[in-house]
């Protein structure tokens, strides 16, 4: 029995996308990613050297990420991107470096974590740093038997989500999952989501594309000859 | 082998561009090999384009540099680390990449231990990248001709003849590393213009995103710096509008002051 969402949407659509790349001149790459009502704005300062010369790593950079956000999870998000972001990126390129990407999320509506994942991975992708792949991030929502994706915080508030990173080249592929209740982490769901999810992440990955191309054309014009 | 789909295209991170490359092509930044696979990936999300003949690369614009050995670069002296062995001091330069870098005042022409010069804090120098240390430490920057500049003269530290060195006065401005290497291309428009309107200018160009400027008049570097950052965003025809409206401009302005001033 499907009802319809409190939004109108389907259960495997996702609400309107909207990225905005190179939004901060301070930093060494930004991006404003918005899904819906959620808006996540991420600023990537580096390779830098670090302050404190215990932390550099003599043949790989290490990644800090802080999340501004009032929610309470906070730090096992932080360590949760930091581990997804140093897997996908090139990091024996950049030896004894800091990469500290900042994200703040500016409007809480639920599926925060995979917009901070898609905000970051879009500020890196604008900071010029080489990564092996981009991760697609897509939150399901597990109410049986259907599985809701995208959900705004109305549909979070009522059941705890569980949040799927795929690889972008090869949507089978499954990096990594989140989710802050443990019941939803059985193999079995994370296997009928990854089903579902994989489809989704091909409109992710195209909308990227979508994105770069747009800032990339614009500077064939005009900067590369 | 069949023409391959056009090479030059945007491309992202983990992109599959083994059918845009001929196989046997360089592979430049923004490109990896994969030798399980055999096949060669995007690292950068930027514009897929062919350097020369034979290498291929993802072009992309950046503030932060990368240094590359033999890049020639403009930097500014930090502060002095210490002794080296030989009688010369080590400086601290630096070139707006992650790290500063290490220049010693013994890599210039003609230096030696009693005849070296004394670098300020605060100084611009304009060096090539000697070594990149194999990143266990800072790059290395010098100031003596390098395997790249086959044609210069040799001239010594002392007179200011020579291709490396301190540059005096003038102004210095970050601009992106995209818009470095544009305005290094031979034909660039916006320093053609510049050089046409007949003001006296000198500008050194570093490639990691520095560039220094001098010129006879402060109302001519305003507007040779302006019309630099502004050419980054504008295609060729609006850039010789540009440059004509805004020399026009400051021309028009200095003959206005100098017409009060007679009176």
């Amino acid at each position: 029995m499907t009802e319809a969402r409190p939004d109108g949407r389907s259960a495997n659509s996702l609400r309107p996308l909207s990225c905005e790349l190179g939004c901060l001149q301070a930093a060494d790459g930004s991006a404003l990613w918005k899904a819906g009502n959620t808006h996540v704005l991420a600023a990537v300062h580096g390779p830098i050297a670090p302050r404190i010369a215990m932390e550099e790593h003599a043949e790989a950079f290490r990644i800090q990420v802080v999340i501004q956000t009032s929610s309470s999870n906070c730090s096992e998000w932080e360590a949760f991107l930091t581990r997804i972001l140093t897997s996908c990126c090139c990091t024996q390129l950049y030896p004894r470096c800091i990469l500290s990407i900042t994200i703040h999320v500016l409007s809480h509506d639920g599926s925060i974590l995979a917009a901070a994942l898609h905000a970051a991975v879009s500020a890196l992708m604008d900071a010029g740093i080489e990564m092996r792949t981009l991760p697609v991030g897509v939150t399901c929502l597990l109410l049986n038997p259907d599985i809701l994706l995208d959900p705004t915080q109305v549909e979070e508030d009522e059941s705890a989500s569980l949040m799927l990173v795929l690889e972008n080249s090869d949507a089978d592929q499954i990096l990594a999952c989140y989710s802050s209740s443990s019941l939803n982490q059985s193999i079995h769901n994370i296997l009928k989501c990854s089903v579902v999810a994989a489809r989704v992440s091909q409109a992710i990955s195209a909308f990227w594309r979508i994105a770069v191309e747009s800032k990339v054309k614009r500077q064939c014009e005009t900067i590369f000859s | 082998m069949a023409k391959s789909a056009q090479a030059t295209v945007a491309v992202l991170p983990g992109d599959n561009v083994t059918e845009r490359i001929p196989l046997s092509s360089k592979l430049g930044t923004g490109l990896r090999y994969d030798a399980a696979s055999q096949q060669v990936y995007a690292t950068l999300a930027g514009w897929l384009s062919q350097q020369n003949k034979n290498t291929y690369f993802v072009q992309v614009n950046l503030s932060r540099y990368r240094p590359r050995l033999e890049d020639r670069v403009v930097g500014i002296v930090e502060d002095r680390m210490g002794q080296d062995g030989n009688g010369g001091d080590y400086y601290r330069v630096n070139i707006g990449a992650s790290h500063l870098a290490i220049l010693s005042n013994l890599s210039f022409e003609g230096a030696t231990k009693r005849n070296k010069p004394h670098l300020q804090v605060g100084q611009v120098v304009y060096a090539r990248v000697s070594s990149l240390n194999e990143g266990l430490l800072e790059p290395s920057l010098s100031c003596l001709l390098g395997p790249h500049d086959a044609g210069m003269p040799r001239k010594d530290w002392m007179t200011s003849e020579g291709c490396y060195g301190e540059l005096k006065g003038g102004n210095l401005i970050r601009i992106s590393t995209g818009l470095a290497r544009q305005l290094l291309q031979p034909d660039n428009v916006v320093l053609q213009e510049l050089a046409a309107a007949k003001i006296e200018f000198e500008v050194a160009i570093g490639v990691n995103g520095f560039l220094w400027l001098n010129s006879t008049l402060p109302e001519y570097t305003i507007v040779i710096q302006n019309a630099i950052q502004n050419s980054q965003v504008m295609t060729d025809a609006q850039i010789r509008a540009m440059v004509k409206s805004l020399i026009y401009t400051a021309k028009k302005k200095l003959q206005q002051d100098r017409d009060a001033m007679e009176d």
